[in-house]
């Protein structure tokens, strides 16, 4: 039978390269409905083509075993035990089926895990193209950043110096290095593990540093994560601890978890640091006098974060604006702003310490339509400019935050001053006095932001 | 909705690993070598673990596998656009059968390396930067100073050739 257009094997060749045109595949479509020989010859072809991608070609092991993970380094999940929770099932099948059962997943990281370059800095070698899709097993990044985004539809942020191995497109290893993962919906189930931990998200953005110190940080952005301890993976399924969107802890190498007070950030996650790092704040620190030894949420430093639309709090959807069209007043626009944490309006025995590491103007933003309290009074001097805080509406109404400067649900909050002319630390109090609180409105936790001269 | 005793979940955890390489081959087909069949098998693989505690472990699992590897593809399907969609649903459903037919035995893998050994050097090399490597067809054949279609039209007889060993090999360790 003779059939018009191009020879059944290039066409066959056209869609395992992804080169087919429609026309090309009309014609494939064509030619395998109408001929079930040729039906039995293009299953043999897809099935040998799948084979031989899933062995990474098995005749070259010698050359592909330095590139395979070692799977005796591995944890396992615990397969006697069913998960409980439907997030679980999930960690458990990403570990299961892309950790180390067999030959079948190994053979897939013989060949690399497949990444497009979404974004790169600063690299000194240049190889990093934006675009470009490369195959991974290893990656030594000496200097810069990189953001890849993997098949798994994850968006992995890396910042020298690292060094990774790349076990599948929901799996990797961080022996060195500040690593950000944003998963999306596809990815949920990714797994991050390094020396002291093994992060399993839940579907979430969060974040991995592992410095040279020999701890791992964990920071969750959004969604949350579960930490497992690496070492007893395999006799348990229970996570060492789960965490939610705002909260960070630290592991050590004895698997003992502390707070971290501080993340410190430049807008939309980026150059995010646990020790104030290069982010560029003034802001170098702020703690609490919380003495609950659980408690992982960290105060969020935005370096140069005091804009339209800011987040106000850590973990909730509040934004400064301006109360109307002529917007946030010019000394504040650009500040090093501090996300507070709301809850912590209610407590009348808070203390803040905030350090800058250089002379700066110090803001406290509270709700003027409560009586100032009396620490503030003493220490601070009101500027009379007055902004917005956007109480946002619940996910739950399907709502949207206002875009800009008067639009919204807004609170009037004054701004108060108190200027640090040799930087240093300043001890804020509690959002309000223990009495005189008016009651006729809700009360907000204030805000922190800091502006250098 | 009885719970699997750990030693049937062992036995499941198993044969969803011997598996493996047959349910990608199947959505590699299936979704005539799009991008995201290792996706489509991470979403198949999720469902098998939720009917896991209703599989019967004294029925084949291949098949019942492969019915629902084609049915995420089907979802899949519904979820792209049409001008990505390379077969109809009857078409589909053929490729399946045909797919099945060929299927049936396990051990694929290990055949597939006792069968490439096989393979002349040149055959071999050329093996290695299609699939090891990851090179293109293009790069190879400007590499090699040929024209694309005749690599093409070479992998082509290789995949054909390495069929034939693998399904001999395969009958010939079938038990009787």
């Amino acid at each position: 039978m003779s059939e018009p257009g191009a020879p059944f094997p290039q066409l066959v060749q056209s869609v395992l390269d992804g080169s087919a045109s429609a026309e090309q595949r009309q014609q494939l479509a064509h030619r395998l409905r109408t001929d079930p020989a040729l039906r039995t010859e293009y299953v043999q072809q897809m099935r040998l083509d799948a084979l031989l991608h899933f062995t990474g070609g098995a005749v070259a092991q010698k050359t592909a075993a330095a590139a395979a993970p070692d799977p005796q380094a591995t944890p396992r999940p615990n397969v006697s035990k069913f998960p409980a929770t439907p997030f679980r099932l999930m960690a458990a099948i990403a570990a299961l089926l892309l950790v180390g059962l067999g030959v079948s997943t190994l053979g897939w990281s013989r060949r690399g895990v497949e990444v497009e370059v979404v974004r790169a800095t600063e690299i000194a070698s240049g190889q990093w193209l934006a675009g470009s899709k490369l195959r991974l097993t290893r990656l030594s990044l000496a200097h810069g950043s990189v953001e890849f985004q993997l098949s798994s539809g994850v968006r992995l942020e890396v910042v020298a110096p690292a060094e990774l191995q790349f076990v599948s497109a929901l799996h990797v290893r961080v022996s060195l290095g500040q690593v950000t993962a944003d998963v999306g919906d596809r990815g949920k189930g990714f797994v991050v593990d390094t020396a002291q931990t093994q992060v399993v998200d839940l579907g979430t953005k969060f974040g991995v540093a592992v410095p040279n110190a020999g701890h791992t940080d964990v920071v969750v952005f959004q969604g949350e994560v579960e930490l497992f301890d690496r070492r007893s993976r395999r006799q348990s399924d229970a996570p060492m601890t789960r965490l939610v969107e705002g909260e960070a802890v630290r592991v050590d190498a004895q698997q003992q978890m502390s707070r971290i007070m501080n993340v410190t950030s430049g807008p939309h996650d980026k150059a995010w640091s646990t020790d104030g790092g290069e982010a560029g704040s003034v802001i170098a620190a702020v703690r609490d006098n919380l003495r609950d030894p659980t408690a992982r949420f960290y105060y969020r430093i935005l370096a140069g974060g005091m804009r339209e639309d800011a987040p106000a709090f850590v973990a909730k959807r509040h934004e400064w604006n301006g109360l109307d069209a002529a917007g946030l007043p010019a000394e504040l626009l650009g500040a090093d702003l501090v996300q507070t944490f709301p809850d912590d309006r209610a407590n009348t025995g808070l203390e803040i310490v905030v350090s800058v590491s250089r002379p700066a103007a110090l803001y406290v933003l509270i709700d003027s339509r409560h009586a100032t309290p009396a620490w503030l009074a003493a220490t601070f001097t009101d500027t009379g400019a007055r902004i917005g805080m956007e109480n946002a509406p619940l996910l739950t109404s399907g709502k949207a935050v206002g875009k800009g400067p008067g639009v919204g649900n807004m609170a009037p909050f004054a701004v108060w001053r108190r200027d640090l002319p040799a930087g240093g630390s300043l001890t804020l109090g509690p959002p309000r006095d223990s009495t005189g609180d008016n009651p006729a409105s809700p009360l907000w936790m204030y805000g922190i932001a800091a502006k250098p001269f | 909705m009885a719970e699997m005793t750990p030693e049937q979940m062992s036995q499941f955890v198993e044969r969803l690993t011997a598996a493996q390489s047959a349910l990608y081959g199947s959505i590699h087909t299936l979704l005539a070598g799009a991008s995201d069949a290792a996706d489509v098998l991470q979403e198949t693989n999720r469902v098998l673990w939720r009917k896991a505690a209703i599989y019967d472990l004294s029925r084949p699992f291949l098949p019942w596998a492969l019915t629902v590897a084609r049915f995420e593809v089907l979802a899949h399907r519904k979820r792209q656009s049409r001008d990505r969609l390379v077969f109809d649903d009857d078409l589909l459903g053929q490729i399946a059968e045909e797919y099945e037919r060929q299927s049936t035995r396990g051990g694929a893998l290990h055949a597939l390396e006792h069968c490439l050994q096989k393979l002349p050097a040149a055959q071999r090399e050329l093996v290695d930067r299609r699939y090891l490597r990851g090179e293109s067809v293009n790069d190879i054949a400007s590499g090699q100073g040929r024209a694309a279609n005749a690599v093409s039209a070479l992998l082509y007889r290789i995949r054909g050739a390495l069929a034939d060993c693998v399904d001999h090999a395969l009958a010939r360790d079938e038990p009787a």
